[in-house]
């Protein structure tokens, strides 16, 4: 039952980094689309007002 | 409307984590246990896919580097980003879940055999690449340090792979010329596995971030434009 300990850590840290990391980059995503979609917007109309 | 580039993506989320749900039983159901190390050599199911996936990172960051100092283009850059990034969490991970496998094989946390050196050596050069992009003056110069970073870290993985050999390291090998380790049937199949599903999701990383650097390219021009007026 000790030796499963660390399997339990070992595992237990690959689910954390790779969940962090992935859910990190949807997070980073989602704020950049919606700055992006923002930006567009504002060059759109900056566009039409000369 | 849903593009296709989403629905590839998604059916890629949707694969993988069948596959690391699958992998996952037979890690701990299916294959058999190790005679000598008993239930700590199950971490090398994922531990060996995981370095594979680093080296493949810093592969795809190399072309990366090369077709940016080469045309100068952001695509590139973007590509190089994303593998450097994805690498980085590979190569952590497995430089932590090394240590735990260490500890119960060899009785020490860390030793500094030269396969584990040189791993530390490929963490600290994509760390670096992390570096020089935050604290360029500009983003040209950030992707330029980034790409020749790039490049030595691609010379470190062959050395790596033959650290073993050439220092006599005590490091075990699965993968050598005329045969390594071999495997008891049962684990053979689930390491084979595991590599096609840590494939997957290095799949799945990649476009991701690659998604995410290239909205983020896209955000910068449109600031740069506003900015010109």
């Amino acid at each position: 039952m000790k030796n499963y300990a660390f399997l339990f850590w070992a595992y237990l840290v690959i689910w954390l980094g790779l969940a962090g990391f992935l859910l990190g980059t949807l997070v980073r995503m989602r704020r950049v689309d919606e700055r992006l979609d923002r930006l567009e917007h504002e060059l759109a109309r900056s566009e039409r007002e000369g | 409307m849903i593009r296709t580039r989403d629905l590839a993506l998604g059916a890629l989320w949707g694969l993988t984590t069948v596959a690391m749900g699958v992998a996952i039983g037979l890690v701990f159901l299916y294959a058999p246990e190790e005679r000598v190390m008993g239930a700590p050599q199950r971490i090398f199911y994922f531990h060996v896919p995981m370095a594979l996936m680093t080296f493949l990172s810093v592969f795809v960051l190399l072309v990366g580097s090369i077709g940016y100092l080469w045309t100068r283009r952001s695509a590139w850059d973007d590509l190089g980003r994303a593998a450097s990034d994805t690498g980085l969490l590979f190569c952590t991970l497995v430089l932590v879940t090394g240590p735990i496998w260490a500890k119960p094989a060899w009785g020490v946390w860390w030793t500094w055999e030269a396969r584990l050196t040189t791993t530390l050596l490929l963490w600290l050069l994509l760390v670096g690449i992390r570096m020089v992009r935050s604290y360029a003056v500009n983003r040209d110069q950030g992707a330029r340090l980034a790409a020749v970073i790039g490049i030595v870290a691609a010379l470190d993985v062959p050395i790596i792979y033959k650290a073993v050999d050439w220092w006599r390291g005590q490091h075990p090998v699965l993968f050598r010329q005329g045969g390594g380790q071999a495997l008891a049937p049962g684990m053979s199949e689930t390491f084979s596995f595991c590599i096609v599903t840590f494939v997957l999701l290095f799949a799945l990383l990649l476009a991701t971030r690659y998604r995410l650097a290239r909205l983020e390219d896209r955000s910068l021009h449109a600031i740069e434009r506003l900015r010109a007026g």
